[in-house]
């Protein structure tokens, strides 16, 4: 009997280190099977979400100096702040560009790219050089018409801010904000110079003109 | 006697004197322990120098440049590269036609402009500057020389995901040891393309792109490049700078369509086969072929002699398995005696007492391959600690299958050789004077 109970007691044993060892040798933190790659963030499946800003001084901002210029004027801070990850990003505004000039040489370019917003203020230059609202205000209403094509682009459209108000050319931004259903940006509460603080609230007025962009 | 019974006495027999069993096992058990642990210890060590030499890529990596090949380079690991030569969707599919290739992934690279937008660990925002951002197929990262020290990858695809490299952790203030910090940090991309101007000098405009550092990888990108990201995301920033009215040379772009291919051949023993063909077709290559060879050559030395002190080791456990044999033989005379007397043949007698030295040395190995891979785990936790202060990739510890079955499968036939000549002893004593020796 004794040497029954030996035998039981050897053979626990041996049935415990063959599954220790089996399992040992099972451990591994060798390479195995390869981890399937991750798949890309949630929202980058929910198309592409191109911005494009057009206008004059203020939207190229070189006033800032570099690198604020690239980092924070107006439209460099709705494109991060506002718009999800996945937009890009392209700023188009020219030093001393009118409406005339951007119609020319800014909307080809944006066209090309053909954005899901856009951001356009063009009043300075215009204010400066004195152009009829009347002028004025058939070349913006035919900016806005071919950047809108045909719905596809949300456009929003600023006014002249406290820094360089214009008055006569605020009306007509509003008459065609008003016909071609586009989003008024109103910046005549935008006071004192454009500098950082200046162009975070120009930022802040076309954000809460936008809305929220999924 | 059956052999149920045969174990069933070497099992008293063990009984009998725990203690001395007891000491014995673990005696097998220290052997196998030490040679299980050498063996994977040896073996995750070459894994890791083999892995640092082909930059963790596969061993049959091979680098191929958007340039003519030097003549004589297939002899050399890391040959010049001649004058540029465009490397197109022509030349990867003939590359990848070759009979000894097994996969061929493409390299791309953009100049773009970063920055961040937050403070970076220094208090400050990132200054802008000119990096490389470098595209690969990141849906086949497995077979890029690529290791992550932090984080992951990119996921393949992706447009808002990069991995960094350790020097654009200097950029953020940190040290590789605190790679993780990097985690989730925003910087921004501009990749720029050259508009025409009213003064015909040109006016660069860029397209700006935010991503999250999701990675940091060891090896620093093509060129000095800081930044990895998928191929479709550098692809974009190429198409937008290529449409300028320059082609997007004055901003650094080249013609060729890839600005390289990583070849992975069959095996490494193809390499050189593989080298003089897409020589042959008209490119540079590199690889660590020859660097290779001889490291698995003195690798394999140390495998050898790393191997043979652990059989000496098994083979002084074997003695004691011996020594314990034979002391039991004395002990157990009477026993012996008596079985003789009431009919076990000699052989029965051999039968119990190599059943006893191979329970004992079956258990010992058992044990032993336990308690090495146990000193392995502990080692490499240690290394790895230690890599890990450094800023270095860790070792990854296998435990090959056949290093364990071999431990347990020699311990149990050493533990049968030594326990030979004490079971032939007691097979051979008479039953007379066995019996009369009480």
């Amino acid at each position: 009997m004794r040497g029954r109970s030996v035998l039981r007691v050897w053979s626990g044993a041996v049935v415990v280190a063959v599954v220790l060892a089996l399992g040992a040798g099972a451990c591994s933190d060798g390479r195995g099977e390869a981890a399937a790659p991750p798949a890309p963030p949630e929202e980058e499946g929910r198309g592409e979400v191109t911005f494009v800003s057009l206008g004059t001084d203020e939207t190229e901002a070189n006033e800032l100096g570099f690198p604020d210029s690239v980092r924070s004027s107006w439209n460099q801070l709705l494109f991060r702040e506002a718009l999800p990850r996945r937009a890009v990003h392209v700023n188009l505004g020219e030093q001393g560009s009118s409406v005339a000039d951007a119609l020319r040489e800014q909307l080809p370019v944006a066209l090309e790219l053909d954005p899901t917003l856009a951001g356009v203020w063009l009043t300075a230059t215009d204010s400066e050089k004195e152009t009829s609202p009347g002028a004025y205000e058939e070349d913006l209403d035919q900016l806005v018409e071919a950047l809108q094509q045909g719905g596809r682009t949300q456009v929003l459209l600023a006014t002249s801010s406290g820094d360089a108000p214009a008055p006569a050319l605020d009306a007509a931004v509003e008459r065609v904000a008003q016909a071609r259903g586009a989003d008024l940006v109103d910046l005549r509460d935008v006071d004192g110079p454009l500098d950082l603080d200046g162009h975070a609230a120009v930022a802040d007025a076309f954000a809460a003109a936008l809305g929220e962009v999924r | 006697m059956s052999l149920r019974d045969a174990i069933a006495l070497a099992a008293r027999g063990i009984g009998r004197r725990p203690g001395r069993a007891v000491l014995t096992v673990l005696a097998v058990a220290l052997a196998a322990a030490m040679l299980t642990a050498l063996l994977t210890i040896a073996g995750t060590a070459e894994t890791r120098v083999l892995d640092e030499l082909a930059s963790g890529g596969p061993l049959a990596g091979i680098q191929v440049a958007a340039a003519e090949p030097d003549p004589g380079q297939v002899d050399q690991d890391d040959a010049d590269p001649g004058d540029p030569r465009d490397l197109d969707d022509e030349a990867r599919r003939r590359i990848a036609a070759l009979p000894a290739v097994r996969q061929v992934l493409p390299v791309l690279t953009a100049r773009v402009f970063v920055t961040s937008p937050d403070e970076t660990f220094g208090g400050r925002p990132l200054e802008p500057d000119l990096q490389t951002a470098v595209g690969v197929d990141l849906a086949r990262a497995g077979s890029l020389p690529l290791t992550v020290l932090a984080g992951r990858l990119p996921a393949p695809e992706s447009r808002t995901e990069v991995a960094v490299t350790p020097s654009f952790l200097e950029r953020l203030d940190l040290e590789r040891p605190d790679a993780e910090q990097a985690l989730g940090t925003e910087v921004v991309l501009a990749s720029g393309r050259l508009f025409p101007d009213g003064r015909g000098e040109g006016d660069i405009r860029g397209r700006w792109a935010r991503t999250e550092v999701v990675g940091v990888v060891a090896q620093e990108a093509a060129s000095s490049g800081q930044l990895l990201a998928s191929l479709e995301a550098v692809q974009a920033a190429r198409d937008w700078t290529r449409a300028g009215i320059d082609g997007g040379e004055e901003l650094g772009l080249s013609s060729s369509p890839y600005n390289g291919l990583y070849v992975v051949a069959r095996g490494i023993d193809a390499v050189s086969g593989v080298r003089n063909q897409i020589t042959a077709i008209g490119y540079s290559t590199r690889a660590p072929e020859n660097l290779i060879a001889t490291v698995r050559r003195y690798l394999r030395v140390v495998e050898i002699v790393l191997t043979s002190i652990g059989a000496i080791a098994l083979v002084i456990a074997a003695l004691g398995i011996t020594n314990a044999l034979l002391a039991a033989v004395r002990e157990r005379r009477r026993e012996i005696g008596v079985l003789k007397a009431i009919g076990a043949r000699d052989r029965d007698v051999l039968s119990v007492f190599l059943v006893e030295a191979a329970v004992l040395g079956f258990l010992g190995g058992i044990l032993g391959t336990v308690a090495g891979w146990l000193i392995a785990r502990a080692v490499g936790t240690v290394v790895n600690g230690y890599l890990a202060d450094q800023g270095l990739v860790g070792v990854r510890l296998t435990l090959p299958v056949l290093v364990s079955l071999g431990g347990v499968i020699g311990s149990t036939v050493l533990a049968l050789v030594g326990g030979a000549i004490p079971a032939q002893r007691a097979a051979r004593l008479p039953a007379r004077e066995a019996v009369g020796a009480a």
